[in-house]
């Protein structure tokens, strides 16, 4: 079933806009509604949904002309990162990185993003050289051709795709959502002490009465203040040890599926564990005390510190929060680099609940993090997915049948 | 090499800005040619000082010119050593200077004028730059300079009155050190540090030292302080001491320009093995040593009586700074210094013994952590100490046994990309606290989680002597979502709730798609 395709160029699917950063010297242009994409809000995904910065009203009114309205597909097309394809959600400014194009009526934008994203290694391809910077302008950009089936055709390959990222999308969200849940219970039990606080007071903790029953109902004095009573502040050495990780240069990582930690989460892949996850990682040169979550075996470079319990009945899930909490990265004391001095971080004081409550913590945060791992591990099979078929689907090889239909059925 | 200064500077929030100076420094370094930043420097603040003390001479003399029938001389010496105004000969005069501004022979004019200057005013011996006559310098772009430079104040008596030209020269020293990067730097203390130690010290009369001046920003801004708080110039005596050679004579010239009588030693010399003022026990000491200088020579000074609190490694000056300071302190003196943050917590060549012996002889009086990227030099975050001699000082309550904690690394405004500034009410928050604390002022000192904490002697003890604030004010209070948690959690619940039925619905779809592809799920 053989159907029509055209070629044409950029500038012939619609207006192509190269964006503008209005004066940073003022600073009330920024801080307004309106998004402002710079290349490092492109994320990878499909959708931004937040950018650094947004631009006020008055930083927006100069630039009247370079608004770009939803479902625009932009291509960053300065710099080394180039060629990452993005589409807006709402009406959207981009800085002079990057160029849009805002689809006209007839074509489908999805296709558009779609096709551009496939071609990243065309636009470095040709990018100009020899200056410092790669760089795509606009004229090059809008002469550029693309290929464009029936509107049908178009509307049938978004939506197979357009249904994988959606889904990736989601996932992200749900991690947040998840995410987000056991910070809050962390936080109300063990930060805030609302159960205990509930109790004391004679109100209702508002838990089941198995769970309500293990917190205490009244404070006592300890070196850390006023904490419930029968649980004990303990110094961070006493309750954990901040192990070193160990250097693996770029070079020396081989094809695994081992992630590879630094000090501001993963940095890439080893075939070799150093640690049996799941495991904590500690930030100790370049990002200090920031603390990152590794849902499986793992090798932490020598940037970091991996965390290794003290305590058997400290689960690595209430360690992790409690961490996060430490308030790490402000032991940063060395001068030159950046640096956490683990003694330092072992006299940081932490409160530690009696075995039995951090017993039902964990029973709630298990599960959690199983679902968010799922989540994850989802998101490289849909995302493998889409990669895949993506070719295939733009060059026609493989053909979705009854594309009307479809089209019509999926919208 | 001189980096590019950047042009598009926000306007100082904190300083006294004129709303020029930045247009008369652009026009002024694009006359710069393919001079260097350090050698350009000497070129333009030497004939802004000499436009300076021109302009102060003339208003002078043509108030003596007025009075003439009164008997006043013009041309009387004695009557500008009154005024503490420099005497300006003829040859030297700005409307000399500027009417041969065009004439090939412009550099030597300017020597002979300089020259002439000091031979006239002893204060300034071997101080002013002397070098206009050689050949680099394009005599054309000078006399440009020149008719530049005579824009500036020119008659306005409010202008004179608002300082113009000090405040230029004290915005090209500032701007000179950002074009030189790291090595001028070295010598510039960005003004929103200075007037934080000056104004937590408040030093309205006694003897201000600064053993290591550069080009005196400590001292200037301390009679600033004075003025705008009413006092006398004369209530304080300034002593100072700097290594560098022409450093020492920029120190020279910047407080004469200001009429500062300060005693800065016969020339330049080294505090740590020459020190110039051996006898001197200030009330205060005001002080950015280089930081974490590991070239000062400690291998020669292993024995000294200065080393009262540990014998500092021959690696780090640090410490010799401090316990220089501490020696030349009255016993009511406070000090006030800047240093690199590693100071509050090193443990390393006997560091940690000489800090933890000065805690415990309750020296320490206030530390404050600052915000990082506030120097041209260094993106280094750095602190400043309070040493006080006697903390029982009946000026202000009895603090014995304890230390104020300020973190103060939240503060500040970006200036550039790389800049930052602390503004006056940045400043202010900072310094009040410490009044607040110390008892000179009528507020009541809290302790706030996160910024300030009074913490005892045991307290940082238990820390191991570390002083570093962080360590003591705790976490800020965390602004709360203001979202009660069981709010928060039937929220996410629900949201959960949606996804995961979205996310079947998803996953039916993708099915179908991919079957419609021909591949079965």
């Amino acid at each position: 079933m053989a159907s029509k395709r055209v070629m044409i160029r950029i500038g012939d699917i619609g207006r192509v806009v190269t964006g503008k950063t209005p004066p940073t010297a003022d600073t009330e242009n920024y801080g307004g509604k309106l998004p402002f994409i710079t290349p490092s809000d492109m994320d990878g995904n499909k959708y931004i949904y937040r950018t650094a910065r947004t631009i006020s009203e008055k930083g927006a009114k100069p630039l009247k002309n370079l608004h770009v309205p939803p479902k625009t597909v932009f291509v960053s097309c300065i710099g080394s990162d180039m060629g990452k394809v993005g589409m807006t959600r709402v009406e959207s400014v981009t800085n002079q990185q990057i160029n849009s194009i805002v689809v006209k009526n007839g074509i489908d934008p999805d296709y558009i993003y779609y096709n551009l994203y496939s071609r990243k290694n065309e636009f470095q391809r040709l990018a100009t050289s020899g200056s410092a910077q790669p760089i795509l302008n606009k004229g090059h950009f809008s002469q550029l051709k693309i290929i464009l089936p029936t509107i049908a055709e178009q509307r049938a390959i978004a939506r197979v795709l357009g249904t994988l990222d959606e889904k990736i999308e989601l996932n992200k969200k749900m991690n947040e959502i998840l995410e987000a849940m056991a910070r809050a219970i962390f936080k109300s039990w063990f930060i805030d002490f609302d159960p205990v606080h509930a109790k004391a007071k004679g109100r209702d903790p508002k838990l089941p009465k198995q769970i309500t029953d293990l917190f205490p109902d009244s404070f006592e004095q300890s070196q850390l203040g006023e904490i419930p009573k029968g649980w004990r502040g303990e110094t961070l050495g006493s309750i954990l040890e901040l192990a070193y990780g160990k250097g693996l240069r770029e070079q020396d990582r081989r094809l695994g599926y081992i992630p590879v930690h630094g000090s501001n989460g993963q940095v890439g892949w080893h075939d070799k564990k150093l640690v049996d996850g799941p495991g904590i990682i500690v930030g100790r040169k370049g990002n200090p005390g920031i603390v990152t979550w590794s849902h499986t075996d793992f090798y932490p470079i020598d940037t970091t510190f991996y965390v290794v319990p003290k305590q058997k009945e400290l689960s690595l899930y209430y360690l992790f929060y409690a961490l996060q909490l430490q308030d790490l990265p402000s032991l940063n004391a060395d001068s030159a680099v950046p640096g956490l001095n683990r003694h330092l971080a072992y006299m940081n004081l932490q409160v530690v609940p009696e075995n039995k409550v951090v017993k039902i913590f964990d029973a709630f945060v298990i599960p959690v993090y199983k679902k968010i791992f799922k989540n994850e591990q989802e998101i490289s099979i849909l995302a493998a997915i889409r990669d895949t078929l993506l070719p295939k689907l733009l060059s026609g090889e493989i053909r979705i049948k009854d594309t009307e239909k479809f089209a019509e059925a999926t919208i | 090499m001189a980096r590019k200064v950047k042009t598009d500077k926000k306007q100082n929030s904190n300083g006294a800005t004129l709303g020029f100076e930045e247009k008369l420094w652009q026009a002024a370094d694009k006359m710069r040619n393919n001079m260097d930043a350090a050698e350009y420097k000497h070129v333009v603040l030497g004939l802004i000082f000499l436009k300076y003390i021109s302009d102060a001479f003339e208003e002078l003399r043509a108030k003596l010119d007025a009075d003439k029938k009164s008997g006043a001389d013009p041309e009387d010496r004695d009557e500008y050593m009154a005024a503490n105004i420099f005497w300006v000969p003829k040859k030297a005069r700005w409307a000399y200077l500027q009417a041969n501004a065009k004439q090939p022979s412009i550099g030597k004019l300017i020597d002979d004028a300089m020259f002439a200057i000091e031979s006239d005013n002893k204060v300034l011996k071997g101080v002013l730059p002397k070098t206009y006559a050689r050949q680099e310098l394009d005599k054309k772009r000078l006399g440009e300079l020149i008719d530049l430079i005579g824009t500036i104040g020119m008659g306005d008596k409010e202008n004179r009155s608002k300082d113009i030209l000090g405040r230029v020269y004290e915005y090209f020293l500032s701007e000179f050190a950002s074009a030189e990067g790291k090595k001028g730097g070295q010598f510039y203390t960005p003004r929103c540090v200075v007037q934080t130690l000056v104004e937590m010290l408040a030093p309205y009369k006694g003897r201000v030292y600064d053993p290591c001046c550069g080009s005196g920003g400590m001292f200037v801004q301390s009679e600033k302080f004075i003025e705008q708080h009413g006092g006398k110039v004369g209530d304080i005596s300034v002593y100072g001491q700097e290594s560098n050679p022409t450093t020492w004579r920029l120190a020279k010239m910047n407080l004469a320009i200001r009429g500062i009588d300060a005693n800065l030693g016969q020339e330049n010399a080294d505090s740590f093995h020459r020190d110039l003022h051996p006898d001197l026990k200030a009330d205060y000491v005001l002080a950015n040593p280089h930081f974490n200088d590991s070239d000062w020579g400690g291998a020669r000074l292993r024995e000294d009586k200065r080393w009262k609190y540990g014998i500092p490694p021959v690696g780090n000056a640090n410490f010799a700074w401090v316990q220089h300071f501490i020696y030349h302190l009255s016993p009511t003196g406070i000090a006030g210094y800047v240093l690199a943050n590693g100071s509050m917590s090193s443990n390393t060549s006997g560091e940690g013994e000489i800090r933890k012996n000065m805690i415990e002889a309750d020296l320490v009086d206030c530390m404050v952590a600052l915000p990082g990227q506030l120097f041209y030099s260094t993106q280094i975050p750095v602190c400043l100490w309070f040493v006080a001699r006697d903390k029982r000082n009946n000026r202000f309550r009895d603090r014995r046994g304890h230390v104020l904690f300020i973190d103060a690394r939240n503060l500040g405004t970006m200036i550039d990309r790389v800049h930052r500034e602390l503004t006056e009410e940045d400043i202010h928050k900072i310094t009040d606290t410490y009044h607040a604390w110390r008892g000179d002022l009528k507020q009541k000192y809290k302790d706030i989680p996160g910024f300030c904490k009074s913490a005892t002697l045991d307290k940082i003890r238990s820390h191991g002597h570390i002083l570093t604030p962080g360590r003591y004010v705790g976490a800020e209070e965390i602004e709360d979502d203001g979202e009660p948690f069981d709010e928060k959690m039937t929220r996410l619940t629900k949201q959960l709730e949606q996804q995961l039925s979205e996310s079947a619905k998803l996953e039916e779809q993708i099915r179908k798609n991919l079957k419609g592809l021909g591949y079965g799920l």
